[in-house]
């Protein structure tokens, strides 16, 4: 084997980087090896973790805890040095075949099953997001766990935007079908010189990857091949929701690669009463209470329907692993169980930013206000149709976003039919999977 | 002596190790490998990323976008400063005051900067698009297309009062007798500026763009901040206009977290402004005036 494109002997990854590691201070960026008393490092934002719940953490579990935020640079500079954070925030819908693919995260199945905190049975179906078979997400060994989430296909309505263009609102009991919710989105746009006064809707807050993963989802197809090695948009069902979303575009009705969202997602605009329609899950309620004006007038709505199966995924599923590296599992499944079944989880659920990932604690939702209960009715009629898609695990999400913004642009610009855009998607992503395959073998 | 050289070197010379040259060495071996982020293995590949850099259709583009707007913001930053110096140097009232307005955007910070613009022209929001509308005409999108570079350029030479600085400091030094030379020998205004003060100037004006053209192929902070803190901080959403051979590199870094390649990439670009920098030194040589004393010698 000769040195190009060849396994050089005895040159692992950690040796490699270890010298670039402990060049930057690796050594020293206090994960789990090398303590002198027990010490958990959480890798997390700070808005999920604060220093009031680091601090009652400290006190739960009796150890010292340190959180830093998430860095791709750091975390891989820390497993690189074998020390790792003992827990990593990630997306469970996005994130869970990619780090069982490296073989990054731990089974926690032994763990779960032992709990007296945690329990299998009380975990919703949204926890499958964190199992990974290999080729099946949903299925096979758990890697992480969820701490809340929403149905992110479902969208919101501003009704005094819907008054205000003479419009009658959607009946919250019955989904709209794509082409009603496209023609409602180009009814209630406003636009002044080439100044968009009213956005109708906004399909772009998530991400456009995921929003066609999942309107293909609801085509009846799948964007990517049943090994999650390859992408094929050529398919009759993701090309059909490819001509959808660049109709979408060229209405230039809402945000979109060709018309970025300058706020980066959709609550500025939907909170100063420009956009009558923005497609984000429960936990968009969350942030309507210091609003009652705007809280009287949000409708949650159910996901729209595109032509196959009625769906209705969750495109993330934050949540938290374990890397298998991690020294102390133990203590850092202790504090699974405290933030996902203890204080921090019933504080969550109460909160109302997002559903919680604990059957227990459903009830718990707020239902004080009118707005809420309405939006508790219709989530609660959402949820049979919960679905976890299988994401490949030879790629990031971020890159095959990348790509699609780069394509779908390009495809606006110049007038690219749905079939030219899936053969272009098709050509570059299918290129990235093929190198991620190649890096884990 | 020697050793108070080496004492004061030292430190210098230490960070030099350790700051520069280990990463840049570090990086090249990056470059040489698959190094891909959280990958449980890395491979050599030898110079397979460098290949494919030259494959690399975005990175072309991104580049020869970079060589455009480099070209267009330096020379213009150069010629812009130099203007406002000379005329500062008219015997004008409130020259002082001039001079501190004109010079003042240059100490704004340049996210700050980016910031101001990104709302002043953004398409729904901004003003320039609110001023357009009350002329009857419809503002496009400036900071999320083709027009970002036009908006970055603005921004750039809307900071051009530190150029004007340094070129106000060489034209104080050019000899006033040769002036009063000029005028006895029946120059002009114009002759006198382009016979006496720019080749005295030279020198400085080669400075400002061998430094300008260096900062001008890294560009990538306002294009970041105007066109993907524009779409919320996210990458993948910065618009083709902003998308410069640094966002290139970035996104392969930070997005596609391919740390080897994006080492070749950062690579090739080192290599790309060394070039620039030595053509720009060579075919200057004959045009820069520099002063030798009688007998030849530098003084």
């Amino acid at each position: 084997m000769g040195l190009y494109g060849g396994y050089v002997p005895g040159f692992s990854r950690r040796a490699f980087l270890g010298l670039g590691a402990a060049a930057v201070g690796g050594g020293a960026l206090g994960g789990c090896s090398g303590r002198r008393e027990r010490a958990l490092t959480v890798m997390t934002w700070e808005g999920e973790f604060d220093e009031a719940a680091r601090a009652a953490a400290e006190r739960a579990l009796g150890l010292r805890v340190t959180r830093i935020d998430p860095d791709l640079t750091r975390l891989t500079a820390m497993i690189t040095a074998g020390s790792p954070p003992d827990v990593v925030r990630a997306a469970g819908a996005l994130d869970t075949p990619f780090l069982v693919a490296r073989k990054l995260a731990l089974d926690l199945d032994p763990y779960l099953a032992a709990s007296s905190a945690l329990s299998a049975d009380d975990l919703e179906p949204i926890g499958d997001v964190w199992r990974f078979d290999g080729v099946k997400q949903g299925a096979g060994p758990r890697y992480g766990l969820t701490k809340d989430y929403s149905q992110d296909a479902m969208f919101w309505c501003d009704a005094e935007v819907f008054a205000a263009a003479d419009v009658p609102l959607p009946d919250a009991a019955k989904p709209l079908g794509h082409e009603e919710w496209l023609d409602l989105a180009r009814r209630l746009t406003v636009r002044r010189g080439g100044r968009t006064r009213i956005h109708g809707l906004d399909v772009s807050g998530q991400g456009m990857f995921v929003q066609l993963m999942g309107a293909t989802a609801a085509e009846g197809g799948s964007v990517f091949s049943a090994d999650l090695a390859r992408v094929d948009f050529s398919a009759p069902e993701a090309t059909a929701v490819l001509g959808w979303h660049l109709a979408y575009m060229d209405a230039r009705v809402g945000f979109s690669p060709a018309d970025p969202n300058p706020d980066g997602w959709p609550f500025p605009a939907f909170q100063a009463r420009r956009m009558a329609m923005a497609t984000a899950g429960y936990w968009f309620g969350a942030l309507l209470d210091d609003d009652p004006a705007l809280a009287r007038a949000a409708h949650l709505m159910p996901a729209p329907l595109f032509g196959g199966p009625r769906v209705s995924p969750c495109y993330s599923g934050i949540g938290m692993w374990i890397p298998r590296a991690c020294p102390d599992p133990d203590a850092a499944w202790a504090f699974f169980e405290w933030y996902f079944g203890g204080e921090p989880a019933r504080e969550r659920a109460v909160s109302g930013f997002g559903l919680p990932a604990l059957k227990s604690l459903r009830s718990s939702l707020p239902q004080g206000e009118e707005f809420q209960r309405r939006a508790v009715a219709v989530q609660e009629a959402e949820l049979p149709y919960l679905t976890v898609l299988s994401f490949t695990p030879y790629a990031r999400s971020a890159e095959l976003e990348d790509i699609v913004t780069r394509v779908l642009r390009k495809a606006h610009a110049e007038g690219l039919s749905a079939g030219k855009t899936a053969d272009a998607l098709n050509t570059d992503m299918n290129a990235v999977l093929a190198r991620g395959r190649d890096l884990v073998g | 002596m020697n050793r108070l050289f080496y004492l004061f070197t030292l430190p210098w010379v230490a960070g030099f190790a350790g700051f520069t040259a280990f990463p840049l060495g570090y990086a090249f071996w990056l470059s040489l490998t698959n190094t891909d982020a959280l990958a449980p293995e890395s491979r050599f590949v030898g110079a397979a990323n460098y290949a494919e850099v030259l494959d690399d259709g975005l990175a072309g583009e991104a580049l020869v976008r970079t060589l455009v707007f480099t070209a267009v913001t330096v020379p213009a930053s150069v010629a812009g400063g130099l203007l406002f110096a000379v005329l500062l140097q008219l015997p004008v009232r409130g020259r002082s005051l001039y001079r501190a307005v004109l010079f003042l955007p240059a100490v704004v910070p340049p996210v700050a900067g980016a910031l101001t613009f990104g709302a002043l022209f953004d398409r729904d929001t901004g003003a320039v698009n609110v001023l357009l509308e009350r002329f009857g005409v419809a503002g496009p999108g400036w900071t999320d297309g083709p027009r970002l570079p036009f908006v970055i350029g603005v921004l750039v030479l809307w900071g051009l009062g530190n150029l004007m600085m340094v070129s106000l400091a060489a034209l104080a030094d050019v000899p006033r007798d040769l002036f009063d030379a000029a005028r006895v020998d029946g120059a002009g205004p114009l002759r006198t500026f382009t016979s006496v003060t720019l080749p005295l100037v030279s020198p400085v004006l080669l400075f400002q763009v061998v430094t300008g053209v260096i900062a001008g192929l890294q560009t990538y902070l306002p294009a970041l901040v105007l066109g993907s803190a524009g779409a919320g901080g996210s990458l993948a959403a910065l618009p083709e206009g902003g998308y410069f051979f640094m966002a290139h590199v970035y996104t392969r870094y930070a997005v596609a977290g391919r740390f080897g390649y994006a080492s070749a990439l950062l690579w090739a670009l080192f290599v790309v402004t060394l070039l620039c920098a030595a053509l720009m030194l060579r075919t200057t040589r004959r045009h820069v005036f520099t002063l030798t004393s009688p007998g030849g010698a530098r003084p």
